[in-house]
């Protein structure tokens, strides 16, 4: 059967054209584009949770690129993706900064979930990393949208300076909202109370353990701050701090125990408690953060569920410490969650 | 008519990262004027119910507040981009192209 359906445009729709890639009269790479143009045509008539999966599934049967893939897009100041990459895969600088930044960063993250955590980029089999710096829909933020990191610039006289793409940390964040997507069987941690916490302080600490082995940093000399290079400094030192959580910036209403934790409140407010278990089980368990904390908070993600809560979280990471290693490190694991109340 | 976008947390930054759009639309140039005035009748704002909020929220969606006022009708809508049909994201896409956000924190 030939290839009719790869059309870019939308008419046909995604519930149709996924049953298509799933023919077994057409071929891998019809299947592949098929599946492809699925994905596009449910994000176009504004069925996200729906093309969340079908991304995930179009990743699952796209075969493997065999290594790091990277697109960076610069949409200089507007909110649409250009059509064609302003770097990719093996091109040289390109002295756009924040694109640079954006390609090295995007490196650095998959390298560190690859050498560390046998991960071969977000969905386990070399998916794409595509980001696109400059962007009109992330004024003072970045942000994962179920299929690419957008990053946007700091806008005058705000808390903010420079580009979001900057920052190694808010690369590496990102593109762990992606990981968590893809790991936690059912579509990744529901973004609203104790799930969407834990989906924030999932990337907060996989962030902070790709800068902190970047920066060769061990658990006793890392700052445990996360966006500090993006921060004005007028309004503090971070966004937020792993190891002091609520103290970070002169705004920062984070709650570094279970009893303070905010009823309804933003993802970000509450998920200062889960990042304080991260801070305090690295340092229990001592050297850096990326030999023992990293692989067991990682590990856990594969047992959540995506309305997981902090004692599901306490559970996965013990039971992740126990699968990897010994009673000394589950005993670290479980101090840290008794000591924030969980 | 006077129109003004929030656009609250989410993205990396959460509430730091609120920023707002506002303007008159009097105050434009004519045909950025005239551009906006067609998306807003296309948005039909009137026969929108004042929230559109997903109950599954999509990892790291904003939430945004819309206000317009001064034509007779003034209203605010709250709602998800993914919540919301084509001709709502053409408006929001317009403004956040168009238009220099502020954000709303000011050092103490």
């Amino acid at each position: 059967m030939g290839s009719p359906l790869t059309c870019p445009c939308h008419i046909i729709p995604s519930s149709m054209l996924n049953k298509f890639a799933q023919h077994p009269d057409f071929d891998a790479k019809t299947r592949a584009a098929l599946a492809q143009s699925a994905v596009a045509s449910a994000f176009a008539r504004g069925e996200r949770v729906a093309s969340r999966f079908m991304a995930m599934e179009l990743a699952r049967t796209t075969p493997n690129t065999g290594g790091k893939d990277r697109l960076v897009y610069d949409a200089g100041g507007k909110s649409r993706q250009p059509s064609k990459p302003t770097r990719k895969e093996g091109d040289p600088k390109t002295g756009n900064e924040a694109v640079d930044a954006a390609y090295d960063s995007t490196g650095s993250t998959y390298d560190y979930y690859m050498e560390f955590l046998k991960r071969n980029s977000v969905d386990g089999h070399g998916l794409a990393l595509k980001s696109t710096v400059h962007s009109a829909k992330a004024p003072d933020n970045a942000f994962w949208d179920g299929k690419q990191m957008w990053f946007g610039d700091a806008t005058p006289n705000g808390p903010f300076i420079g580009s979001f793409a900057a920052a190694l940390e808010v690369v590496a964040h990102e593109l762990t909202h992606g990981v968590t997507q893809f790991v936690v069987p059912g579509g990744g941690l529901e973004y609203d109370e104790e799930s969407g916490a834990l989906n924030e302080s999932w990337s907060d600490c996989m962030g902070c353990v790709v800068k902190q082995n970047a920066l060769k940093q061990d658990v006793k000399t890392a700052d445990w701050l996360i966006g500090s290079s993006i921060l004005n400094p007028k309004y503090g030192k971070a966004l937020r701090s792993m190891k002091d959580p609520g103290h970070a910036w002169e705004q920062d209403d984070q709650p570094a125990v279970y009893s303070k934790y905010v009823q309804g409140g933003d993802v970000h407010t509450n998920s200062g408690i889960p990042n304080h278990a991260f801070y305090l089980a690295s340092t229990n368990l001592g050297g850096n953060s990326w030999d023992k904390a990293g692989p067991i908070w990682y590990k856990a993600l594969s047992l959540l569920t995506p309305r997981a809560s902090f004692a599901d979280a306490k559970a996965a990471t013990i039971a992740a410490a126990r699968a990897l290693y010994g009673d000394a490190e589950v005993a670290a694991v479980a101090d840290a969650w008794s000591k924030v109340g969980v | 008519m006077n129109i003004g976008l929030r656009k609250h947390g989410g993205g990396f930054s959460g509430k730091a990262g609120d920023v707002v759009y506002e303007f008159d639309t009097d105050g434009l140039p004519e045909a950025s004027r005239e551009e906006i005035l067609a998306l807003v009748a296309a948005a039909n704002l009137s026969s929108r119910p004042p929230q559109a909020i997903l109950t599954q929220r999509q990892s790291q969606a904003s939430l945004y507040s819309l206000q317009s006022s001064g034509t007779g009708h003034d209203q605010t809508l709250e709602f998800h981009l993914d919540a919301v049909d084509e001709s709502m994201h053409r408006l929001v896409e317009w403004i956040q192209d168009e238009i220099k956000p502020v954000s709303i924190f000011e050092p103490k």
